[in-house]
C-alpha cells in the first residue's frame, strides 16, 4: 500500500426515515442503519442498512432489519481487522468466504436467540391466518425466521480498499473523485415491483452480491447505500444517479456537517413526494488529502 | 438554502387495465350495457381510492376483444381524467389477441422498472375462439405480466371459467361469477377500489414467501348478497 492511502480518513453520515405512507397508516419505521466506529470518522468505517419487508408474514421485520445491520457491521469490522491490507491476496474470494455465508448464518442465529426469548405468539399467528389463511401460519410455524425477513446492504471503507455488499433490493453507488456515479453490479432484473431476495430465504448466501475495489488512482471519493424507498422516489434512474455527484459536490462545498444537518428534511421530502416507503441513506465520504485540491467536477449539460 | 441532491421526485406509476369481452353474446340480455354502466359507475369510487394514496399515480386504460382486439382507451390516462365511452358488442371472442396486446404494453419499456405491480381485470361471458393458451403464456413470460395483479370476472353461466382461472394463475383467487347487473357492479367496484388500494401500497415480499394473492395481498371480494335482482345471465 502507498503511504498516501494510509493517511486517508473516512466519514459517514446517514439516516433511516419513516415512510410518508407508513406514517399515514400508523405503521412503524421498518428500515435500520448503523455504522462502526460509532463516532463516524475514522481511517476505516463499516456501514450497514437494512429494509425489513413489512409484509403480513414478516411482522417482526423491524427486528430483522436491526439484527441485519448489527450483524453486517460487526462482520465487516472483523473482516477489516483480519485483512487491513490487500497484500496480494485474492480479497474478493476471501470476502465471499468470510462474509456472505456468515452474514446469513449469524443473522439467523441472532433471530433464533430472539425467538427463544420471545417466541411467536398465538395472537401474532392468528392475526396472520386471518389475513392470509392457514397456509401462511403453517409456513411460519415451520420456519419462524420468516417473520424477520429483511434485506441487507453494507460497505466497508478502508485506506486500502472498499467493499460493498447487497442482499435484496436497494442500491449501492460508487462515486469517483470526478463525480462519475455507477453501480458496482447491474440491477437484479428479478427484483421487480415488490419482490426481493431476503436474508430469510433458504440458502440466502447465494444471493449476496459482493465486490472489493482496491484503493488507487480510481479510488472512490464517496460510497452511497440506500434502501429501495429512496431510489424508487425518483422519477427516473438518471435522476437517482445524480445524487452521487450532487452529494459529493455539496460535501466539498458546504462540508459534511452541513449536509448531515439537511438529511432529515431531504429524506422526509423524498418519501413525501416519492415512493411513500421508508427511506434510508448512508454515505461514506473519503476526506480529501490535506493540501490536495479536489478536481473540479465536469460541467453537466 | 441548500438544494436537495438528485433529480425530480415522483410517485410510482400504477397501470390499471380493463380487458373487456365485446363478442356478440355480450349483446344478449343487456350484458354489454351492464358492463358499460358498471365501469362508468365505478370511476368516482376509483378516483377516491386513488386519492387516498398520493404515492401511487394511477393510470387507467381499456382493451376490448371480439374479432381480434383493440385498445378501447389506448392512452394510460390519469384516473382523474378517465372517462368511459360505451363498448359495442359483436363478433367472436379473440381473448388471446387481447393477452398479446396487453403483453406488448407491459414490456420494459414502455413500463418502467420502478412501477407498482399493474392490475389487469379480465371480463368475459364466453370462451376464447383463438389461441388463448399460447398468448397467455406470452403475457406471463413478461416480468410485469407475471407480477401483475390479475382478476377475472365471468358474466353469466355460459362463461368458461377455465381460461379465466388460467389468466389469474393462482387457485387461491377464484373467478368472480356475476349473474346479474348488481353483482357485476359490486365486482367492478371492488376491483376498482379494494384491489387498486392493495396494489398501490404493497409491502416487500421475499421471493420465496409471497402472499396467497401473489405479489400483492388481494382483499376478499364482496360476498354475493341476495338482492331483489334475480339471476338473468
Amino acid at each position: 500500500m502507498g503511504g498516501s492511502h494510509q493517511s486517508a480518513k473516512w466519514h459517514v453520515i446517514g439516516r433511516a426515515v419513516c415512510g410518508a405512507a407508513h406514517r399515514r397508516n400508523t405503521m412503524p419505521l421498518q428500515d435500520a442503519i448503523c455504522w462502526l466506529p460509532a463516532e463516524g470518522s475514522s481511517p476505516w468505517l463499516a456501514l450497514a442498512l437494512a429494509d425489513g419487508h413489512g409484509s403480513p408474514v414478516c411482522f417482526r421485520s423491524k427486528q430483522g432489519a436491526d439484527l441485519a445491520v448489527e450483524t453486517a457491521a460487526l462482520l465487516l469490522r472483523d473482516f477489516h481487522l483480519r485483512h487491513p491490507d490487500c497484500d496480494g491476496t485474492d480479497l474478493q474470494r476471501v470476502a465471499e468466504e468470510e462474509i456472505s455465508k456468515p452474514l446469513v448464518s449469524q443473522w439467523r442465529q441472532s433471530v433464533m436467540r430472539q425467538l427463544e426469548q420471545n417466541p411467536l405468539t398465538a395472537s401474532e399467528l392468528d392475526g396472520l391466518e386471518q389475513k392470509l389463511g392457514s397456509s401462511a401460519g403453517r409456513a411460519l410455524e415451520a420456519d419462524p425466521v420468516l417473520a424477520y425477513g429483511s434485506t441487507a446492504l453494507a460497505a466497508l471503507a478502508t485506506p486500502a480498499y472498499s467493499l460493498l455488499l447487497q442482499l435484496g433490493d436497494g442500491d449501492c453507488l460508487i462515486v469517483s473523485r470526478l463525480g462519475e456515479t455507477f453501480r458496482p453490479w447491474s440491477r437484479d432484473t428479478r427484483l421487480l415491483g415488490v419482490e426481493t431476495t431476503s436474508l430469510c430465504m433458504h440458502q440466502a448466501w447465494n444471493e449476496v452480491r459482493l465486490c472489493i475495489r482496491q484503493a488507487g488512482e480510481d479510488s472512490a471519493a464517496l460510497l452511497l447505500l440506500c434502501t429501495d424507498g429512496y431510489s424508487n422516489s425518483f422519477r427516473d434512474d438518471e435522476g437517482f444517479l445524480n445524487v452521487g455527484r450532487d452529494f459529493l459536490e455539496l460535501i466539498r462545498s458546504e462540508g459534511i456537517e452541513k449536509v448531515n444537518e439537511h438529511l432529515d428534511e431531504w429524506l422526509a421530502e423524498t418519501t413525501e413526494n416519492g415512493s411513500g416507503d421508508d427511506v434510508s441513506l448512508g454515505i461514506l465520504w473519503r476526506e480529501e488529502e490535506p493540501g490536495l485540491t479536489p478536481p473540479s467536477l465536469p460541467l453537466v449539460i | 438554502m441548500v438544494r436537495r441532491p438528485g433529480g425530480e421526485l415522483a410517485s410510482r406509476p400504477l397501470h390499471f387495465i380493463w380487458i373487456c369481452d365485446c363478442s356478440g353474446s355480450m349483446q344478449s340480455d343487456g350484458k354489454i350495457q351492464s358492463l358499460n354502466n358498471a365501469i362508468r359507475e365505478a370511476i368516482p369510487h376509483m378516483l377516491r381510492a386513488a386519492e387516498e394514496n398520493p404515492h401511487a399515480q394511477v393510470f387507467v386504460r381499456a382493451l376490448k376483444f371480439s374479432d381480434g382486439a383493440q385498445w378501447h382507451i389506448a392512452q394510460p390516462t390519469p384516473v382523474a381524467d378517465f372517462k368511459w365511452t360505451d363498448l359495442q358488442a359483436g363478433g367472436v371472442t379473440d381473448m388471446g389477441r387481447a393477452m398479446q396486446m396487453a403483453a406488448e404494453q407491459l414490456k420494459i419499456p414502455p413500463m418502467s422498472e420502478r412501477a407498482l405491480p399493474p392490475v389487469l381485470v379480465l371480463i368475459s361471458d364466453g370462451q376464447p375462439t383463438d389461441d388463448f393458451r399460447g398468448s397467455l403464456a406470452e403475457l406471463l413470460d413478461i416480468p410485469w405480466g407475471k407480477r401483475a395483479v390479475r382478476i377475472a370476472i365471468a358474466i353469466g353461466d355460459d362463461a368458461d371459467h377455465e381460461p379465466l382461472q388460467a389468466f389469474i394463475g393462482n387457485p387461491e383467487i377464484p373467478v368472480l361469477q356475476a349473474n346479474n347487473s348488481e353483482t357485476l357492479v359490486n365486482y367492478i367496484k371492488w376491483a376498482s377500489t379494494a384491489v387498486l388500494k392493495a396494489a398501490s401500497s404493497p409491502a416487500s415480499q421475499s421471493k420465496t414467501m409471497k402472499s396467497a394473492g401473489g405479489n400483492v395481498q388481494i382483499p376478499a371480494p364482496p360476498p354475493v348478497v341476495s338482492t331483489p335482482t334475480e339471476d338473468v345471465w
